[in-house]
């Protein structure tokens, strides 16, 4: 093993992935180290990951960036969750919220007590108890604040929407400012080390060679380095998550500026609506083994609200992951990594997670092969459990109007998902396994939004008597509702605080 | 009974593949339709939900019936179902003058916008007019691909008159009577009363109002029709 350091890091890849990358390591990293990024202008990059989950916060912030200049900049809005619509059935409509639900009492969280309540009908629907969903539906955002300590106003969770081109660009002002060497040109050939394997290079068309100690791998679905040269491999989830197209396209703004993602079912998968200052992003994500391409982008382009700003764009897709996220000395990032569809928007969640991942495990110059098998291992984890939540939306539905619901209604799943329902129904109980990403609180909100609801609810409520509980129920939604009358309509704040010049 | 018993269906094709099912004599008694339609004209509504150029009048939902039991007999295996799912239908009198149309109504149209896998749409339109000047049904096949042809019908349906000119110079403004960039006319069913014609709903078409002039508002001259659209399960290919 040598003891020498591992300053040369090359990243294959722009676009979200490779920008994300760049800027993170040449901030966390500093000066002595070296990192090219090479990228094409003719290679077009996916950029359908424009809607995030809170934890973005996290990285944004260890980037020093300002948050107004950041909205500004890239033409975001802030988001408290996502609503979805028709997927438990048609008709069903429920928020996946950010924020906590209530307020525990005793050892029991707080939708144990409404679980009681609502087995009694006097409760209300689970999301009249959480200030995100409450303020979701009614177009309302501010952010948490100190001053509203002891309030839910302090426990506001939120992410944003933002455009994905302008996000990869203003994360390469940031990265080249900080020393990042942007090479333009596409990858010709690889160079390994004839006895390791390991890359040592990279040629490009115009001949230049870059050559590296660590390769991160941003190239896309095709994984030029981490598939093409490694042949490293991928696990196909398909027969749990069958869809593998989206259409997308960008349209006019026509509704509100709504703080939350919208997820409506389909026939033969489902919609995203994402809403921007200056335009809306609109994508079917749907199975080709139900429907044609063709009629996935008319059917698109019938339900959008505005005049579409392009031709829809059909991406192809294979759900899964490699079977190597790092393997030798090439990290895959991004789609490289493997592909999840955006349902709960977990995609750039998975780049930045990979990133932090990296620098936690940043080698030296010998690749300890146990650091790399435990990069893999907790990557793998992390994978695993958010294709259990995205496999649940499908499998929890009670449609049965087109072959696609039936289809996806009667799939078996994985067993690690099965006893997680197996539990819930039983008596509402939940238990994060290891570091998933979905916590308590999302899979409470998505099953009892799908209609699991618990047979019996925590045996501590019944150590209160009825009074108690209802009040506290009832407490808490009057609560909710007096915070949400100072909250300021989301475009006002926008409007107030982080306004892009040429937003419409 | 409403309808013809014992229909003598006649297959007319168009551009190769298309095909028009068409009825003479359908209703046995069509000029009790029409003084219907006169009489109840003052019930009858634009519609902003699809693209009719005038009033529409539902159907009671005994002929909506008797049409689908009288379809399901004669038509619906012809169209590719075995099964229908849904069906309505409604009188229906193109009024509107040329300058009043929108972009979505210089072109021509298909009736399948909640079709599901598995399904299709048919439809059919009955003449119930005497003046065949007033114009039958034009159908059309598109002369580009299918997205391309999917983003003009959005714009369509989206943009105002002036911008959808500004984007689409070569589509006119008015009534669709003839072959343009987009679409190719590949036939027309001329009207006769008590003429009934069904077709896929795939199929692009138009009323084929040559003369807007001639359109009247009253049911008893204007381009009365009664319009069925069924939805049904695909017969097995």
């Amino acid at each position: 093993m040598t003891s020498s350091r591992v300053d040369r890091l090359v990243i294959v890849g722009g676009g979200t992935a490779g920008w994300m990358t760049a800027a993170a390591l040449s901030k966390t990293l500093g000066p002595k180290y070296s990192i090219s990024l090479i990228e094409s202008e003719d290679i077009g990059t996916v950029g359908v990951g424009e809607a995030t989950i809170p934890m973005i916060q996290q990285y944004n912030q260890a980037l020093q960036l300002d948050e107004a200049d950041f909205v500004r900049r890239t033409m975001g809005s802030f988001k408290l969750g996502i609503e979805f619509v028709d997927w438990g059935r048609k008709g069903d409509s429920y928020i996946h919220g950010f924020g906590k639900i209530g307020q525990s009492m005793s050892l029991a969280p707080f939708y144990q007590f409404w679980l009681k309540q609502r087995a009694t009908g006097n409760a209300g629907p689970l999301d009249d108890y959480s200030l995100n969903t409450v303020a979701a539906r009614a177009n309302r955002f501010l952010p948490a604040s100190a001053q509203h300590a002891n309030s839910p106003l302090a426990d506001i969770a939120y992410a944003y929407h933002f455009d994905a081109a302008l996000y990869a660009k203003y994360l390469r002002e940031y990265a080249e400012a900080r020393g990042v060497s942007r090479l333009e040109g596409k990858v010709a050939s690889v160079k390994q080390h004839p006895e390791s394997g390991f890359v040592t290079g990279v040629t490009l068309e115009d001949g230049r060679t870059v050559d590296g100690q660590l390769f991160i791998d941003c190239s896309g679905f095709r994984g030029l380095l981490i598939e093409q040269t490694l042949k490293t491999g991928y696990v196909d989830w398909s027969h749990w998550l069958p869809c593998n197209r989206a259409a997308a396209v960008q349209c006019e703004r026509r509704e509100a500026l709504t703080p939350y993602t919208r997820s409506t079912a389909r026939e033969a998968g489902w919609q995203w609506r994402i809403p921007l200052q200056h335009r809306v992003g609109n994508g079917y994500v749907f199975c080709a083994d139900h429907l044609s391409e063709d009629e996935a982008s008319e059917r698109l382009l019938q339900r959008v609200e505005g005049p579409a700003l392009m031709t829809p764009k059909i991406l192809k897709f294979v759900t899964g992951k490699r079977n190597l996220f790092w393997n030798k000395n090439v990290v895959a990032m991004g789609l490289a990594s493997g592909f999840m569809e955006p349902l709960e928007s977990t995609s750039i969640h998975l780049i930045q997670s990979a990133i932090a991942r990296l620098t936690t495990f940043f080698p030296h110059a010998g690749f300890d092969a146990v650091d790399i098998d435990a990069f893999n291992e907790q990557s793998h984890v992390e994978f695993d459990r958010i294709r259990d939540f995205l496999i649940f939306h499908y499998k929890a539905t009670t449609r049965d109007d087109t072959p696609f619901w039936r289809q996806v209604r009667d799939m078996p799943i994985p067993e690690t998902l099965q006893a997680k329902i197996d539990l819930f129904r039983s008596n509402g109980r939940f238990f994060r396994e290891q570091e998933e990403l979905f916590g308590e609180m999302s899979w409470v909100q998505v099953m009892i939004g799908k209609g699991i609801v618990p047979r019996r609810w925590h045996a501590l409520v019944d150590s209160f008597d009825d009074a108690a509980v209802a009040k506290h129920v009832e407490d808490t939604r009057r609560i909710i509702q007096n915070c949400l009358q100072v909250m300021p309509d989301h475009a006002d704040f926008i409007a107030r605080h982080c306004a892009a010049s040429a937003a419409v | 009974m409403l309808f013809n018993p014992r229909p003598r269906i006649e297959a007319v094709e168009f551009g190769g593949s298309a095909v028009v099912w068409v009825i003479d004599d359908a209703l046995l008694e069509p000029v009790r339709f029409v003084d219907f339609a006169a009489e109840h004209w003052a019930h009858a509504r634009e519609t902003t939900h699809n693209a009719f150029p005038g009033p529409e009048l539902p159907m009671p939902e005994a002929f909506t019936a008797r049409l689908d039991a009288w379809f399901s007999e004669h038509l619906r295996r012809r169209l590719g179902g075995r099964r229908t799912l849904r069906v309505h239908s409604r009188f229906a009198m193109a009024t509107w003058p040329a300058s009043r149309l929108q972009p979505r109504q210089w072109l021509c149209h298909r009736d399948r916008d909640v079709v599901l896998p598995g399904e299709r749409v048919a439809a059919s339109v009955l003449y119930l007019f005497e003046d065949s000047a007033l114009g039958g049904t034009a159908f059309y096949a598109p002369r580009r691909d299918a997205l391309a042809t999917a983003m003009l019908v959005h714009d369509s349906s989206t943009l105002d008159a002036a911008a959808f000119r500004a984007r689409h110079p070569d589509v006119a403004p008015g009534y669709l009577v003839d072959s343009n960039a987009w679409f190719e006319r590949i036939g027309v069913v001329e009207p006769r009363f008590n003429r009934l014609i069904a077709y896929d709903g795939d199929l692009f078409h138009t009323s084929h109002v040559i003369d807007a002039a001639r359109l009247s508002d009253d049911p008893l001259a204007g381009r009365l029709t009664i319009n069925g659209f069924f939805t049904l399960r695909a017969a097995a290919a």
